[in-house]
């Protein structure tokens, strides 16, 4: 008889309605998976009060890890990792997802036991990622956290997620050094979430949000690590050109300043950097070439 | 009978003069009674009101405003409108105008120097600010709820937006009704305003409590000029509220007094896109357990014009692909010179149970349900009104094997739900899975009107149903369009299209919709279908639309053409 296959799925509960769509989103797409698998659901709670409950289902464990304060995205799965140790490829999933019956039978068939394989990222409906990927290979530059399976043996060897990043852009971070550490990151157009509370549609312009705000400083941080100073300015440029209130970029431009000095330069990694750079378009956001 | 409340009229008078013309009036026109006094600024006066009145509810109105001889009854509607709305314990204050939360829309149901439409609501707005003109104050709720205004903040502007937004801070609503109309003769003082929401005392105020750094008022918007980015630095200890999220948490806390709304979807299918249709079933399998407590959701499939499609087979495929999701399959055997399209959507219509409470949603095989807002869309469901909500249009490629898109591209900005009306001159902006129809206002469309069109068949439904409902338009995303290979969107061949259109627009003219004033209510089919086929229709639309129609045009382009001048000067 042939075993079950174990997939451990991390989720990282922030928002305040994240428990809500776990419940109402994620366990019962979950639950409707098909194939053998045995799942576990690992929820990160940071009230500090233990006050993130969820029953298990009749095919998902649910377990909750409790933590006394708040992380950013990259920590939270770090902190899962360590504590849940997954010993094969697990999911990285948002909680206002609904996965498709297929998601897991799609992403194992992309990875298809290939041991190079850093990242297979799932595909993102009814707003589609605005990113490429080569249609043949499945490969691209970068995979959205919001649903990606991980190599554990990778995730280990380069120490999981950056967590200066603490929101947003540590995916394009992670995947990159997939590929710079002789990874593959890989898009499976079959292995379909529905994404459908995504914040193409959401935001306001009475007042910004963390995407917003964290975006910018990323965007600079990431510039930084991989070209150093010498591309930093360049990065300023193009944000303090972007049509936003100047007191918005200057907060931007503050926070990445007094951050910069614990920020750590990805060192040694110039030749494969330059050598990738031509294959899949490490060469900054959203272009593929 | 005539309805009664007891509540008093309250009067902040610029001077004595004033206080005693107001008194004449009273008298002479026997005027609910009146508290009149000078000298204190607004904020202080509406404290004193809470403070000393004894009635459970008071009325404040601006000196310059005329109150009609009715507004006992009014008021006493006003309460009962409020009350059924969002209950009796959930509501601060009600006005005549204001922002509408979610859309930031103006409304107004008053006359002004802005104004004088005065459209009739059978429900309250919610808004997000509020007009000081005539405000109902509900002093049982705002003492309970322990209201206070600031102390730092004094003068004679915006003591009704701060009275607003300190009602969503004890978590009491803000509504809009049109049963408050009055006639307002001041367009108020934008300068003064503007001098004072730019002032540090407001600033400070709003700074403190809130992040946005734009407040949407009645008056136009207001930038905060040193807004505080505290709220986005990592381990924040800042705990200010986005105003407008606390506005609505407070529209979704309202729990209904009424039944929950039954949305039964209507899905017309031939049978021949069944991967798409089976899209579709997921979303409505996501909604359904997103929204459970907020909306009943049902699916009806009405079969039309299946051919030779085995309808059998196709059934049993869709109930495994719906799993637990109960399906009511009807198949149409259609003998009207109706066209199948809509022949299915009458007897899906026919097959609802006539309540308050059951709802229409039109949503085709290709489209698909957004979960995620239809929570907000359940207090806005009302028995007499239409809702329109937003629509996305996705470019897709579909191959026959899969349940989804292979390539799929979103189109935002292609409908608008603001351009509601435009689809009635043959602009498709809000596709019918736009739009969710109490049952009985299709139900009556159906009984009174003999539709002959094909394509334009779901704006002549909406057109039709509007003449007797409510329609509420919220830029509330609902439904996914799919353009596809298969899409009518895409014939060139636009014959059907207008031959469609010609016939809505004679069965508007012949039902009476747009020549008469005075729209006949109880037209039945018999007079409908005699006014069709007597080609009435061709006359009224070759000699009277037209030149209504191309004198309009004329009034535009002379218009367009006097501002292009000007801009020139």
């Amino acid at each position: 008889m042939e075993l079950k296959k174990a997939v451990d799925v991390f989720c990282s509960v922030s928002a305040s309605d994240g428990l809500d769509n776990v419940r109402n989103l994620l366990l019962p797409s979950l639950e409707r998976l098909a194939g053998d698998y045995c799942t576990s659901l690992h929820l990160v709670d940071f009230t500090g009060d233990d006050s993130v409950t969820l029953e298990s289902t009749e095919k998902v464990s649910v377990i909750v890890h409790h933590n006394s304060h708040q992380l950013g995205f990259g920590a939270a799965h770090n902190f899962l990792f360590d504590k849940v140790k997954p010993s094969g490829f697990f999911l990285i999933i948002n909680s206002d997802i609904s996965c498709s019956e297929n998601l897991f039978s799609e992403l194992f068939k992309t990875l298809d036991d290939r041991e190079d394989v850093g990242i297979v990222e799932g595909r993102q409906l009814p707003y589609e990622h605005p990113k490429g990927f080569n249609p043949l290979t499945g490969e691209t530059n970068w995979a959205s956290g919001a649903c990606m399976l991980v190599n554990p043996v990778f995730f280990k060897q380069v120490d999981g997620f950056d967590e200066d990043f603490w929101m947003y852009c540590e995916d394009v971070d992670l995947s990159w050094r997939a590929w710079l550490n002789g990874y593959k990151v890989v898009h499976s157009p079959k292995a379909v979430v529905y994404h459908y509370t995504g914040g193409f549609f959401e935001y306001r312009e009475d007042r910004f949000y963390l995407e917003q705000f964290w975006g910018g400083v990323n965007y600079l941080y990431l510039t930084y690590k991989y070209w150093g100073n010498i591309h930093l300015w360049k990065a300023t440029f193009v944000l303090k050109r972007q049509y936003l209130p100047k007191k918005f970029k200057d907060a931007i431009l503050a926070e990445f300043i007094s951050r910069k000095k614990n920020y750590k330069r990805a060192k040694g990694y110039r030749g494969r950097l330059l050598a990738l750079r031509d294959r899949i378009g490490i060469n900054g956001f959203n272009s593929y070439r | 009978m005539k309805r009664q409340t007891e509540f008093k009229i309250y009067r902040l008078c610029r001077d004595e003069k004033t206080i005693t013309r107001f008194k004449e009036e009273g008298r002479k026109y026997q005027l609910p009674e009146q508290v009149l006094i000078t000298g204190p600024d607004y904020f202080t006066f509406i404290e004193g009101i809470i403070r000393d009145c004894k009635d459970d509810f008071a009325l404040l109105c601006h000196d310059d405003v005329v109150v009609p001889l009715n507004i006992a009854e009014r008021v006493a509607e006003c309460i009962e409108k409020a009350n059924q709305y969002c209950g009796s314990e959930k509501w601060g204050m009600v006005g005549n105008a204001g922002v509408e939360a979610i859309s930031l829309r103006t409304v107004r149901f008053l006359k002004d120097p802005h104004t004088a439409v005065v459209p009739y609501r059978s429900t309250p707005i919610p808004v997000v600010s509020v007009d000081g003109n005539v405000t109902l104050l509900n002093i049982k709720n705002l003492r309970k709820n322990k209201f206070e205004l600031p102390a730092t903040v004094r003068g004679f502007h915006m003591y009704d937006f701060i009275s607003l937004v300190e009602c969503y801070r004890k978590k009491l609503l803000v509504l809009a009704d049109s049963s408050l109309y009055v006639y307002h003769r001041s367009g108020g003082v934008q300068k003064g305003f503007d001098e004072f929401s730019s002032g540090s005392n407001f600033q400070e105020y709003w700074t403190k409590n809130f992040v946005n750094h734009t407040v949407h008022t009645i008056n136009g918007p207001v930038k905060i000029l040193n807004p505080d980015y505290g709220y986005l630095k990592e381990d924040s200890k800042d705990h200010r509220m986005d105003f407008y999220s606390l506005v609505k948490k407070q529209i979704l806390s309202i729990e209904d007094a009424k039944i929950r709304p039954v949305v039964n979807i209507v899905t017309k299918t031939n049978l021949r896109n069944l991967n798409m249709l089976k899209r579709m079933l997921q979303s409505v399998k996501i909604s359904r357990k997103v929204v459970e407590s907020y909306i009943d959701l049902k699916v009806i499939i009405s079969i039309n014009n299946a051919g030779s499609v085995d309808v059998k087979k196709a059934i049993s495929e869709i109930e495994n692909a719906a799993g637990s999701l109960e399906i009511k399959f009807i198949e149409c055997d259609n003998k009207t010179p109706m066209a199948p399209r809509l022949y299915a959507v009458k007897c899906a219509v026919e097959s609802v149970k006539s309540a308050d409470n059951q709802f229409i949603w039109i949503i085709d095989d290709d489209d698909f349900v957004f979960p995620k807002e239809l929570k907000t869309v359940s207090k806005y469901l009302d028995s007499n009104t239409i809702f329109i909500g937003q629509s996305e249009s996705f470019d897709e490629t579909w191959s026959a094997d899969n349940t989804f898109p292979d390539i799929s591209v979103g189109k935002p900005g292609f409908y608008n739900e603001i351009s509601y009306a435009r689809n009635y001159l043959g602009d498709n902006h809000v596709p019918v899975c736009s739009v969710i129809f109490p049952a009985k206002a299709l139900e009556e469309v159906f009984s009174e009107h003999q539709l002959l069109g094909d394509y334009y068949e779901d704006y002549a439904m909406l057109f039709l149903a509007q003449i007797k409902y409510n329609v509420q338009y919220l830029p509330i995303l609902i439904a996914g369009v799919s353009h596809h290979d298969k899409n009518t969107v895409f014939e060139n061949d636009r014959t059907h299209w207008d031959y469609s259109y010609t016939t809505f627009l004679s069965e508007i003219t012949n039902a009476g919709v747009v020549n008469n004033s005075s729209f006949e209510l109880n037209s039945t089919l018999d007079n409908y279908s005699r006014n069709y086929k007597s080609g009435k229709f061709l006359l009224g639309l070759a000699f009277g639309k037209t030149k209504t129609l191309l004198g309009l045009l004329v009034r535009l382009k002379i218009r367009t053409l006097y501002n292009t001048l000007r801009s020139y000067r």
